[in-house]
């Protein structure tokens, strides 16, 4: 138990870049995901076209390759990049993809007379979807929303693997000192199932507000 | 086209090789009630589509008040109008669904606000002074904050009716509106459109309610397979048919009622 008291601030540090990456892999992977699924949905062909390769693309690849291809590809290119934004940028990327298909998923199941009649009295393409769709989508994109969440906080574990000092690195480099594996990753087991177990209990409650029909 | 709320000419609307309107001409004044009668997949329903641009049309032009209705003219033909003015043209077309179609989010009161606030640009105040009105108009006053799920259907139906007036559009458009309704529920939401006949608003009804049609209405159009094929008073409709199709039609009413 000493190690992991005496490792407490290093296990602190990795924790709170493990959250960073999750929180911004989940931000930009949302706002790909809302672009993507609208596209799918409403997008002109060619666009449809592209987002739908896209989404189907990146669901097909192993995260580590995106994140390999990303960290070691993109030097070469000449585009410096630190480890920590490689691994954002490909899990974003692969975040995107799925959160383009939870999205289209529930805005498209909102029945077509919803949208007959917001344009019925006459609001504006982005009011029928704020006003009327994604209230009502949201109840529907949320539990797949989380799921895609807790993925992420998972797959973040991955950024360890091109040097970012994430919990798993933080705990690996304890390990590696001490040769208390089985106690630390313990904690490292511990300490990602809270942060998942909190996203599923907050999303079990906001899917409560918003479930309407 | 002075007097004319719609103007319809020679309107064709193809759901890929399906031909559903194969030129309709229709105009109606201001004021009129001009219901629409015919078997189902004749295009009655298509055509109102159509007025409010909720369907691209494919020939033919639509003016309402004297406005191209989802295109502009241009040398090569008709050019779409983005989605921002179709918007503005759609607001003032009042359309009422067989299904309803209420934002079961909002209640009744919101769902008669939204438009009044967001497309019409009400105060809060104003909007739920004149939803308010509205609402109790069509006999809802202790329904204001219910929701959707919480209403019958007819009450429903009566919310998306006030929801569509409430916006003062030029011409209410009315699809079936009875059609979901129990038997019971009908009458109710008949009087409301009987009410607003009465009141002056410029309406077209599809309707398959033929007592409504003959007292309410002070026009009959007859559609059957994409074309109008025989239109005039109710009374001239109802009792000297012309076209075999129209007889064929309306005996199936006195068979079953």
């Amino acid at each position: 138990m000493d190690v992991v008291i005496t490792s407490g601030p290093l296990i602190l540090r990795g924790l709170l870049v493990t959250l960073e990456v999750s929180v911004a892999v989940l931000l930009l992977g949302t706002l790909i995901g809302i672009a993507g699924g609208l596209l799918l949905l409403y997008g002109a062909w060619p666009l449809r076209l592209i987002a739908r390769v896209y989404v189907d693309t990146m669901r097909g690849i192993p995260q580590l390759v995106l994140i390999f291809a990303i960290f070691y590809g993109f030097p070469a290119l000449g585009l410096q990049i630190s480890a920590i934004v490689a691994g954002i940028l490909a899990l974003g990327v692969f975040c995107g993809a799925h959160v383009s298909e939870v999205i289209r998923g529930g805005v498209g199941s909102i029945p077509r007379g919803q949208m007959d009649a917001a344009q019925g009295i006459g609001l504006k393409f982005a009011q029928r979807l704020r006003y009327v769709i994604f209230p009502q989508a949201l109840g529907r994109i949320l539990p797949a929303w989380v799921n895609t969440a807790v993925e992420v906080v998972k797959a973040s574990s991955l950024v360890s693997l091109v040097s970012v000092v994430d919990l798993m690195m933080a705990i690996q480099q304890i390990v590696g000192r001490t040769r208390e594996a089985l106690l630390l990753y313990a904690v490292a087991a511990l300490l990602y199932f809270a942060i998942n177990y909190t996203i599923s209990a907050i999303g079990v409650r906001l899917e409560k507000r918003y479930a309407y029909t | 086209m002075t007097g004319k709320v719609v103007v319809i000419q020679g309107l064709v609307k193809r759901f890929g090789m399906l031909e559903i309107l194969s030129g309709v001409d229709l105009e109606v004044a201001k004021g009129e009630v001009v219901v629409i009668v015919g078997p189902s997949g004749s295009g009655k329903t298509t055509l109102l589509r159509c007025i409010n641009f909720i369907e691209e049309y494919q020939g033919g032009r639509i003016h309402l008040d004297g406005e191209l209705v989802g295109y502009r003219e241009s040398a090569g033909g008709l050019v779409r109008l983005p989605d921002s003015i179709v918007a503005g043209m759609r607001a003032d077309v009042g359309m009422v669904f067989q299904s309803f179609n209420l934002f079961p989010h909002m209640t009744a009161l919101q769902n008669v606000m939204l438009g009044l606030t967001r497309v019409r640009k009400l105060t809060p105040y104003e909007a739920e002074e004149r939803a308010t009105s509205w609402l109790e108009r069509v006999g809802l006053k202790d329904k204001l904050r219910a929701y959707p799920a919480q209403l019958s259907g007819g009450q429903q139906q009566r919310v998306a009716i006030a929801r569509a007036v409430a916006m003062e559009p030029k011409v209410m458009l009315f699809d079936e509106t009875t059609s979901a309704l129990d038997p019971e529920l009908v009458g109710e939401v008949l009087g409301v459109m009987e009410d607003l006949a009465h009141s002056g608003m410029t309406m077209l009804v599809v309707t398959h309610e033929m007592r409504f049609a003959r007292e309410v209405g002070h026009r009959i159009v007859f559609m059957d397979k994409g074309v109008i094929v025989e239109q005039g008073a109710p009374k001239q409709i109802f009792e000297q048919p012309r076209s075999e199709r129209l007889k064929a039609f309306l005996g199936h009413f006195t068979k079953t009622t």
